[in-house]
């Protein structure tokens, strides 16, 4: 077996050995048996040795083929002819792979990111085990424990806000009492300044629970992971880099183990490394992937901000901040765990006075899958990344139906050569397989041209799909599946388009039937029609998808968000505090005023439309009843000159001014909305109101009316909302987004800014730098995305149809030449033959723009929730699409049908 | 595809692959010699078709039973010389016994009344 193998690979590579050597030892045959004949007296030795031996041609083919790979050869020649034919079609083969090409590409760069998104899981032994869990009670429900501005979301099928994060007491509480899982809990440190070997950076972690790494199964990749004993009151304080972290700030340098790092200006001891591939719990290392993990005990020293009255939060039972999942133990299902965290969390709530009946209150604890963990973003690119897939999808099976065509009309023309071909014997399925390696040719070709289209454009989506911190965070590399994806999709598109011409030429007859011209010609015009369809759908999606920018881009803000900087700083994190960061603060913005080219600044805990916000109670002076009940408001607490540098006007009342000092009474403006809430037919000017819960104490007196600006997501109705001077507390100042308004380009001024800063303190750094308009912008990604993608592939799509139609039309008149010759003579004028031919694009367009509506208006639920103001069934844009495809079909259409006007009667009927 | 194998020949196929290894354990011959040897040892009897000889010394080359190398043959001329391998060799004894209790079942069926 194996011999026979080695000799036929080794006679393979000696090709021209092996034919010498079997020419020679017949040869010597021929002429040993013709020497014996002469002797025995044959009067003509050659030709009797020759008779007696057969034909020797055929039996050196027999000893070839025992030498060599018949079958491989047949292939390879197979392989051949097609590589001939496609290159002497050049502009052929150039239209089929380039839009396959495409079509491949841009399916795997969309299945790529949708891979990495939404299929993969955890990198940790049974992801399936793992559970996130999440807290909800009823919605209209104020409730007196979410003070610190976790309201959570409102989950609309359920009517519960839910809220992903927990008081640490609860956690301990279910750690020791769970026993259908165990629960580990984590919180994100954002923008923590780290110093490590003298090198201060902005960098990002996690405060972990001690059993942390251990319940998700996670293995060091250097050192040691954090345990129980790093997570106990007292214990020396210990930190793990990410693999990435140790990569790019710590050189791989495996002598860090034992090495401090300062988070904060808190001194940590590095015990070890996570293995790479490892982002926490989210995968490729999306939105919250941390630089270090540091034990949750080190909670009170890396933020000592978070203060409840003056005391550490960790320990309160109203300060919502972890994160908990679970691994469920054997036996456990995601019910009977969520139902005994949900008793737990009940007698939490009941055991801290937060409410009478928990159950009555809707208190529960939901349990999610967790197998993907916790990506907070991927909700918000699930939508648009599967509509994508559904429209390269439609443009893939555009360029297929299109190349069918195509090729069918080739086999059209082809048909002598195969004629010929089966009048000299040729097998028909070796014919057919001729033209099914033709066309896996093209899909080959196709696919390696898409393959490295698939990785430019993963970059592409991925940075027009997230904000450029995410987009560089995020670890998008293609894996098995998506290989196997781009095979299958290959394999699909080459049976796709080439199966019918193959199938046609395995058909063929040596008598040509008209029937069969006919049928073909009703494949190829069916073929034509669904791409007209298909091209209305993405270009009405176009439509859609522009017309909902444009809206979004006329939406009234409230503010003017042209020509502001913002940025963020922070000078807690290197210890400033209280009536010291005040003055930093005062220092900077007199600085900054200063700066040439900036017309006015402020300064605000949160920027707009930045979507972050935090709310509380109000709860409003001198009402009773009904209107006495608590209020949630969202405020903002802003420097002077706010309403100014963000172009907000003022409808009543006063600004907030540099008087309104933190010695000053405390007052407050309202926005329209809220100064509705309060005061519904009146003004709320001069009104006051207390904070409610712990804060409550000194009245703050409403001294101004602002106008309403909108929320980061349009779609929600405007909040209440309340803007106080960041100086008047209660709560102790902290971080502030400064924002500028310039008379010049925004960025333009940003080289000042930097020195501005660096003057007044140099180990600050700047971050989350951007223009307001570019905070907008990014609101509209997915629609801009969408919008984008559509009018490409809209337009690709349409462009395919157009040499589609082309392609048909200038076949089917070239067959009618000689009936235009004879209209032509008996005196129809050009215009009657342009006429004849067009008429048959006007009807294969006006067929495929019907079902085009039809299939748009199918469909149109799918897009409806990504539209701004547009419905989907819009009939100005379904008709723009309609006319711009007519249009463009009967330009197709217009150039062969002018070429037969053209013909001369005389040529056109000898032709025949 | 040299396996084309028709039901008939399978006999006289198999006869022609023990009458070469029977005749190749005199030492290395060439196809020539081997057809001629034959012809003669069976007194004429025996008269291989050349169209077969060869492909079925390829067919057992690329077995593993023959090895071949090329010589100068009595005339002076290249000519490519088989040998039995020890593959061969068994495979010559197998066949051979195969082929006794094949003959032997066909003579007593012969010589039944």
């Amino acid at each position: 077996m194996f011999t026979q193998l080695r000799l036929r690979l080794q006679a393979a590579l000696h090709r021209r050995r092996l034919e010498k050597d079997l020419e020679e030892e017949l040869a010597y045959h021929l002429q040993r048996r013709a020497d014996s004949l002469r002797e025995a007296g044959e009067p003509d030795p050659e030709h009797a040795a020759l008779r007696r031996f057969g034909n020797p041609a055929s039996l050196r083919e027999n000893l070839h083929d025992q030498w060599t790979f018949p079958r491989l050869e047949s292939i390879w020649q197979d392989l051949r002819y097609a590589a001939r034919q496609l290159r002497n079609s050049p502009g052929f083969t150039a239209v089929a792979v380039i839009s396959l090409a495409l079509g491949i590409g841009a399916n795997t760069s969309i299945f790529t990111v949708i891979d990495t998104l939404l299929l993969r899981t955890l990198p940790v032994p049974e992801p399936g085990q793992l559970l996130i869990l999440r807290n909800g009670s009823k919605a209209g429900k104020n409730l007196r424990w979410s003070s610190t501005g976790s309201m959570g979301s409102l989950d609309k099928e359920t009517g519960l806000r839910t809220s992903s994060v927990f008081p640490f007491t609860a956690f301990q509480k279910l750690q020791s009492r769970l026993s259908s899982a165990s629960v580990f809990a984590f919180a994100s440190l954002s923008d923590i300044h780290t110093v490590v070997r003298g090198r201060a950076s902005v960098s990002s972690g996690h405060m972990v629970s001690g059993n942390y790494f251990q319940v998700l199964g996670v293995r060091p990749g250097l050192g040691r992971l954090l345990d129980e004993a790093d997570d106990r009151a007292g214990a020396a304080p210990a930190a793990v880099v990410s693999y990435r972290f140790w990569q790019s700030a710590l050189a791989s340098d495996p002598a860090v183990i034992g090495s401090t790092l300062a988070v904060n200006t808190v001194h940590l001891t590095i015990v070890g490394v996570a293995p790479p591939g490892f982002y926490g719990v989210s995968i490729g290392g999306f939105i919250s992937s941390p630089d270090i993990y540091v034990p949750l005990q080190a909670q009170p020293k890396l933020l000592p901000d978070w203060l409840q009255s003056g005391h550490s939060a960790f320990q309160s039972p109203d300060f919502l901040w972890l994160n908990i999942m679970a691994r469920m133990r054997p036996g456990s299902t995601r019910q009977s765990t969520a139902a005994e965290a949900t008793s737990l969390w009940r007698e939490f709530i009941l055991e801290e006075g937060f409410s009478k009946d928990p159950a009555r209150d809707g208190f529960r604890v939901l349990a999610l899958p967790g197998a993907q963990g916790i990506d907070s973003l991927r909700s918000n690119v699930e939508r648009p990344l599967v509509m994508l897939q559904i429209v390269v999808g439609l443009v893939l099976l555009i360029a297929c139906a299109n190349l069918a065509s195509l090729l069918l009309a080739r086999s059209e023309t082809r048909r002598r050569e195969i004629t010929v071909r089966l009048a000299l014997g040729a097998a028909r399925v070796r014919l057919f397989r001729q033209f099914l390696t033709e066309s896996l040719l093209l899909g080959v070709l196709a696919a390696s041209f898409g393959v490295l289209l698939a990785q430019w454009g993963t970059r592409l989506l991925v940075s027009a799909l997230f904000d450029r911190d995410d987009a560089l965070r995020l670890q998008v590399q293609p894996d098995l599946r998506v290989l196997m994806f781009s095979l299958a999709l290959t394999l699909l598109t080459v049976l796709l388009f080439g199966l019918a011409p193959a199938y046609r030429a395995l058909r063929a007859t040596l008598a040509p039937g008209l029937h069969r011209t006919a049928r073909t010609a009703l494949l190829s015009r069916a073929v034509i029609v669904t791409q007209v369809a298909l091209s209305l759908v993405l270009l009405a999606g176009a439509g859609l998808f522009l017309r909902t920018l444009q809206n979004l881009h006329s939406i009234q803000l409230g503010f003017n968000k042209e020509n502001v900087l913002i940025f963020a700083i922070d000078p807690t994190r290197n210890g400033v505090r209280d009536q010291q960061l005040v003055n930093f603060y005062e220092a900077l913005r007199a600085r900054l005023r200063g700066i040439p080219g900036v017309r006015s600044v402020s300064a605000s805990n949160e920027t707009l439309m930045s979507g972050w916000y935090s709310s509380s109670m109000v709860v409003m002076n001198g009402e009773s009843g009904a209107a006495g009940q608590p209020i949630s408001m969202r405020f903002l607490r802003v420097t002077p000159d706010f309403f100014e540098t963000m172009g907000i006007p003022l409808s009543a009342g006063r600004a907030i001014l540099e008087s309104d000092t933190a010695a000053a009474p405390s007052v407050a403006v309202m926005s329209e909305a809220a100064a509705h809430r309060v005061a519904p037919s009146g003004s709320p000017l001069g009104r006051s109101f207390q904070w409610s819960g712990k804060w409550r104490g000194k009245d703050v007196t409403v001294i101004g009316v602002a106008r309403d600006t909108r929320p980061h997501d349009f779609k929600q109705p405007i909040e209440p909302t309340l803007y106080l001077p960041y100086v008047q507390g209660p709560w102790p100042v902290g971080r502030l987004q400064f924002e500028l308004r310039t008379a010049v380009p925004a960025r333009q001024v940003l080289p000042q800014l930097r020195q501005a800063v660096q003057d007044l303190d140099a180990n600050l750094p700047l971050y989350q730098i951007r223009t307001q308009s570019e905070q907008v912008e990014d609101r509209f990604t997915q629609q801009r995305v969408l919008a984008r993608a559509c009018t490409g592939f809209g337009l690709m799509a349409l462009l395919l149809a157009c040499i589609g139609i082309y392609g048909v039309i200038a076949h089917s008149a070239a067959h009618r030449t000689a009936e235009f010759g004879v209209r032509v003579a008996l005196g129809a004028r050009p215009i009657d033959v342009v006429w004849l031919v067009l008429r048959q694009a006007a009807l294969l367009a006006l067929l495929g723009i019907i079902a085009g509506i039809a299939l748009s208006l199918a469909s149109a639920r799918l897009v409806e929730a990504s539209l701004y103001q547009v419905k989907a069934a819009d009939p100005a844009v379904l008709a723009a699409a309609a006319f711009i495809l007519a249009f463009t079909v009967l330009a197709a259409g217009f150039l062969p049908a002018r070429q037969s006007s053209k013909v001369d009667p005389v040529s056109a009927l000898k032709c025949e | 595809m040299g396996d084309k194998a028709d039901k008939q020949g399978e006999l006289l196929q198999g006869t022609l692959d023990l009458l070469i290894l029977k005749t190749l354990t005199r030492g290395p011959k060439h196809g020539y010699a081997i057809a001629e040897w034959i012809q003669q040892t069976s007194d004429s009897v025996l008269r291989v078709e050349e169209g077969a000889l060869y492909p079925a010394l390829h067919r057992l080359e690329l077995r593993g039973w023959l090895s071949s190398d090329w010589g100068v043959s009595e005339n002076k001329r290249r000519a490519k010389y088989y040998d039995l391998t020890p593959a061969g060799r068994q495979a010559l004894a197998a066949s051979t016994e195969s082929f006794n209790r094949l003959t032997g079942a066909v003579q007593r069926i012969l010589q039944t009344a």
